[in-house]
């Protein structure tokens, strides 16, 4: 079982985040002014940033734009980061801190359906894959929650952070998390009980 | 194990969505490349409006010692009926005054070309990088890519999650038989001489 409070953060699709001794290295490398350090963090965290920011967005559009201006504010910003955090927070920092500013130009989450995925499932499997409509009505019902409370979903439930790091992600205490994700999931079983399978 | 279910839909919706856009190996370059240009717009525009301010207070300054003249002509003038500025002093005014006016048109002119240039800039950046993927192909094989890596991570999550080997096989199979040259199909391949593998030894 794992630590919900302190255990180690690990992305839902299981790639390992990269580790803190490799983001030292880089760290110290970005602070010398080394241009292929910044290849090097950008090819390292690309994905990363891509998923959080997909998964962030209701998991619509295309996140190209949003990955290319969370590099270019890593970019802006490197000569101010001194290290005290590693280099994967501080990306989580700035994808959040993005994908809030997009939706408050755009004054809406992105609504529009994602493009066919290729789904290979057999009959068999239906019951328990997920159709477009149902995959529907799950982006809506967290479209509809507060932007503090579907990031704590996003964080917490798929990139599988725990409470302390989400904590510290968003700037609030522990306390604060449990009580938003509490409301999150009161709102989307109320949404959504019919999908659940207790 | 009872899993949460508010835990577990959301998983099967994440999964559903299937990933993002596939990722750009030129991503570094774009960023320092859209650094610059943003850099050197900005630089232009607090020129330009900075040049605005230092001509309008000037026409404003200019203006004032005018009309500053034309009181003092018109004081140390003898009383009616005709105490006026003589005709060339007048003309020079006006002279100055539409040369200044000028400038500043020039100016505001300059300023909106500017700024249209740069979109112009921008839509083209945008219109040459479309091009580039296509005439490179490489938008025909990152959508093939996307499309082989979207079937291995479903059957990687069937066989690993769902407990689905079955489909997981079908699925690897197809991935390999539709995109056989993409990164992808040599991921299925693993996989396929993985379970292979198991089998042998059960």
């Amino acid at each position: 079982m794992v630590d919900m409070v302190n255990g180690p953060a690990l992305a839902l699709d299981g790639d390992p985040l990269p580790t803190e001794r490799e983001d030292d290295g880089l760290v110290a490398r970005l602070a010398r002014g080394d241009q292929a350090a910044f290849d090097a963090l950008v090819a390292a965290h690309q994905d990363r940033v891509s998923r959080l920011a997909y998964r962030l967005l209701g998991w619509s559009g295309d996140v190209d734009d949003v990955v290319q201006e969370v590099f270019l504010a890593a970019w802006k910003a490197l000569p101010r980061f001194q290290g005290r955090s590693s280099v994967t927070t501080w990306l989580t920092r700035i994808t959040i801190n993005e994908c809030r500013s997009l939706r408050r130009r755009w004054g809406r989450v992105l609504h529009r359906e994602p493009a066919e995925t290729g789904r290979v499932c057999s009959p068999a499997a239906d019951s328990r894959m997920m159709n477009g409509e149902t995959l529907g009505r799950v982006r809506r019902a967290v479209a509809a929650l507060p932007v503090r409370h579907r990031e704590v979903v996003v964080l917490h439930y798929l990139e599988q952070m725990p409470i302390g790091t989400v904590s510290d992600l968003l700037g609030v205490s522990a306390n604060t998390v449990v009580v938003r994700l509490h409301r999150a999931r009161a709102k989307l079983k109320n949404k959504l009980s019919d999908l659940m399978q207790e | 194990m009872n899993r949460d279910p508010v835990e577990t839909l959301l998983r099967q919706a994440d999964w559903a969505a299937g990933p993002p856009s596939a990722s750009r190996v030129d991503l570094a370059d774009r960023v320092r490349r859209l650094a610059r240009r943003r850099h050197r717009t900005q630089t232009a525009v607090r020129a330009t409006a900075a040049a605005v301010v230092v001509i309008g207070v000037g026409l404003a300054v200019h203006s004032a010692t005018l009309r500053h003249r034309l009181d003092d002509r018109t004081v140390a003038l003898p009383p009616p009926p005709a105490a006026s500025p003589s005709p060339e002093e007048v003309a020079q005014l006006r002279s100055q005054l539409a040369q200044l006016q000028k400038e500043a048109n020039d100016l505001a002119a300059r300023i909106r070309s500017m700024t249209a240039i740069q979109e112009q800039r921008e839509r083209l950046a945008r219109m040459e990088r479309a091009v580039a993927r296509l005439e490179s192909g490489e938008e025909v094989r990152a959508q093939m890519e996307r499309a082989a890596f979207t079937i291995v991570y479903q059957a990687d999550r069937m066989d690993r999650e769902l407990g689905l080997r079955e489909s997981a096989l079908r699925a690897y199979r197809q991935a390999i038989r539709l995109f056989p040259e993409t990164p992808s199909a040599k991921v299925a391949r693993d996989r396929l001489a993985e379970i292979n593998t198991q089998g042998d030894r059960l």
